[in-house]
C-alpha cells in the first residue's frame, strides 16, 4: 500500500466505526485515567471495548523529526479480573536533516494483551495487577510483561507501572531490551473529569539488560474526560533529562523531545 | 537495583497494611464499582438517588438483578 492510500484507509475505517457508535444507544464507557499508565483495574465480565490511540513524538536527532504511531485496539472481560485485548500498532516517520530514515503510515506490530486483577480494588492498602503482552510484525517479537500498582485515596487515584520489554530480531538474532518505569496521579474534579500528571523514565539496553545504552525521563499533565458514552485522554510529555546528554542534559538521539498521547475509549 | 527495592517495599506495605471488607455486599461494591471511578460515599447520594443511579451503573457494571440488590441495599442501609 502506498502513503496516501494507507493513510486514508486509516483515517476512513476510524471515521466510519466512530461515527456508526455514536449512532447506537448502547454505548458506555470504561475509564482510562492516564495515557502512560494502566491502572490496576479490568473491565467488568462481558464487557467489550474499542480504542484508539495516537501518540506523536516530536524532535529527536537533528534537523526535522516526527513520529506517529496510531493503534486501534479492542479490550474484552474474560472475567471480572481477566481483560484480554488484540491490538494493530501502526508507524508513520517524517524526517528530514538527519540520517533517520522516513517511513510511510503503515502496520508495524500485532499485539495481545492480558491483564489480571490480582484483589478487589481497595481491599489491600495497594491494588496490584499483572500484565503480560505479546506483540509480532516483520521479523521482530516482542515480550511485555508488566507489574501495575493503584492506590486511591479520596478523589486521588495514584498509579505505579514496572515495565519490561524484551524485543528479539529473528533475523538477525539480536536482543534489546528496556525498562519503563511510569506514575501517575490524578484528581477528580467531578464525575466527567480529571486532571493529572505523569511520569515515565525510559532505559534502553543492549542484549536482555547486559548493558544499558540510554536512558530519558519526562513529565507532563494529563487530562480525563468520561460521560456515559466514551471517555477521552491526553498527556502531553516533555523530556527533562536524559543520558548519555546529548543536547542541555537530554539524550535527544534514542530517545525525542516531546510525546503527545491521546486515548478514546467506547464501550460496546 | 534501585527500582527492585522500591517494588519490594510497595508490596510490603501493600500487604501489611490489608484492610478485610466487612460484608460480601461492601466486597462487590468494591468489585463491580471501582474500575471507572472512585467509590463514592454512602453519604454522597440519598436513598432515592442510589435507586436512581444504581439502574444506570448497574448497566454498566453488567450487574445481574441480585448484585443489583445487594449493591443498593449496602448503599442504602
Ligand atoms: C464502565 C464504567 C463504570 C462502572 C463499572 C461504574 N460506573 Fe458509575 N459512572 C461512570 C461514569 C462514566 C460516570 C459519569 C456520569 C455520566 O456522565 O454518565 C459515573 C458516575 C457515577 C456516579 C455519580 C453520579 C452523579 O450524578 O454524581 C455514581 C454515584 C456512580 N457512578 C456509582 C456507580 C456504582 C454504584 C457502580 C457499581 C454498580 C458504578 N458506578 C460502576 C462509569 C462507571
Amino acid at each position: 500500500m502506498n502513503k496516501v492510500n494507507s493513510t486514508a484507509s486509516y483515517f476512513s475505517i476510524t471515521t466510519l466505526v466512530v461515527i456508526s457508535l455514536f449512532f447506537t444507544n448502547q454505548i458506555k464507557a470504561d475509564t482510562k485515567f492516564f495515557a502512560r499508565s494502566y491502572t490496576a483495574y479490568t473491565l467488568p465480565a462481558k464487557a467489550l471495548e474499542l480504542e484508539f490511540w495516537q501518540t506523536g513524538r516530536f524532535d529527536k536527532s537533528l534537523g526535522n523529526y516526527y513520529r506517529w504511531q496510531p493503534r486501534m485496539e479492542v479490550e474484552y472481560g474474560v472475567t471480572d479480573r481477566l481483560t484480554a485485548s488484540m491490538y494493530l500498532n501502526f508507524n508513520e516517520v517524517k524526517s528530514t536533516g538527519n540520517n533517520i530514515p522516513s517511513q510511510p503510515l503503515s502496520l508495524s506490530t500485532t499485539s495481545f494483551e492480558f491483564r489480571y486483577r490480582l484483589t478487589n480494588p481497595s481491599e489491600y492498602f495497594i491494588d496490584p495487577a499483572l500484565y503480560f503482552e505479546l506483540s509480532y510484525g516483520g521479523d521482530k517479537i516482542e515480550y511485555e510483561p508488566k507489574l501495575l500498582f493503584t492506590k486511591r485515596f479520596e478523589k486521588f487515584i495514584s498509579v505505579m507501572n514496572i515495565n519490561s520489554e524484551i524485543e528479539r530480531d529473528i533475523a538477525g538474532k539480536e536482543t534489546e531490551s528496556a525498562f519503563e518505569l511510569t506514575l501517575g496521579l490524578a484528581y477528580e474534579l467531578n464525575k466527567n473529569f480529571s486532571i493529572g500528571l505523569e511520569f515515565r523514565n525510559d532505559r534502553n539496553f543492549k542484549e536482555v539488560y547486559e548493558k544499558e545504552e540510554n536512558q530519558a525521563s519526562f513529565i507532563g499533565p494529563t487530562i480525563n474526560f468520561r460521560s456515559d458514552r466514551i471517555y477521552f485522554v491526553v498527556n502531553f510529555l516533555t523530556q527533562v533529562s536524559g543520558g548519555p546528554a546529548t543536547n542541555n542534559n537530554l539524550e535527544l538521539s534514542s530517545h525525542e523531545k516531546y510525546e503527545i498521547r491521546t486515548i478514546l475509549g467506547i464501550e460496546l | 537495583m534501585k527500582y527492585t527495592l522500591l517494588v519490594i517495599f510497595v508490596i510490603i506495605v501493600g500487604c501489611s497494611a490489608s484492610k478485610n471488607f466487612i460484608s460480601k455486599e461492601e466486597k462487590l461494591y468494591s468489585e463491580k464499582c471501582a474500575g471507572c471511578h472512585r467509590l463514592y460515599p454512602k453519604s454522597e447520594l440519598t436513598a432515592q438517588g442510589w435507586k436512581t443511579t444504581m439502574e444506570e451503573m448497574g448497566k454498566r457494571a453488567k450487574l445481574n438483578d441480585e448484585e443489583k440488590k445487594m449493591i443498593l441495599t449496602y448503599l442504602t442501609e
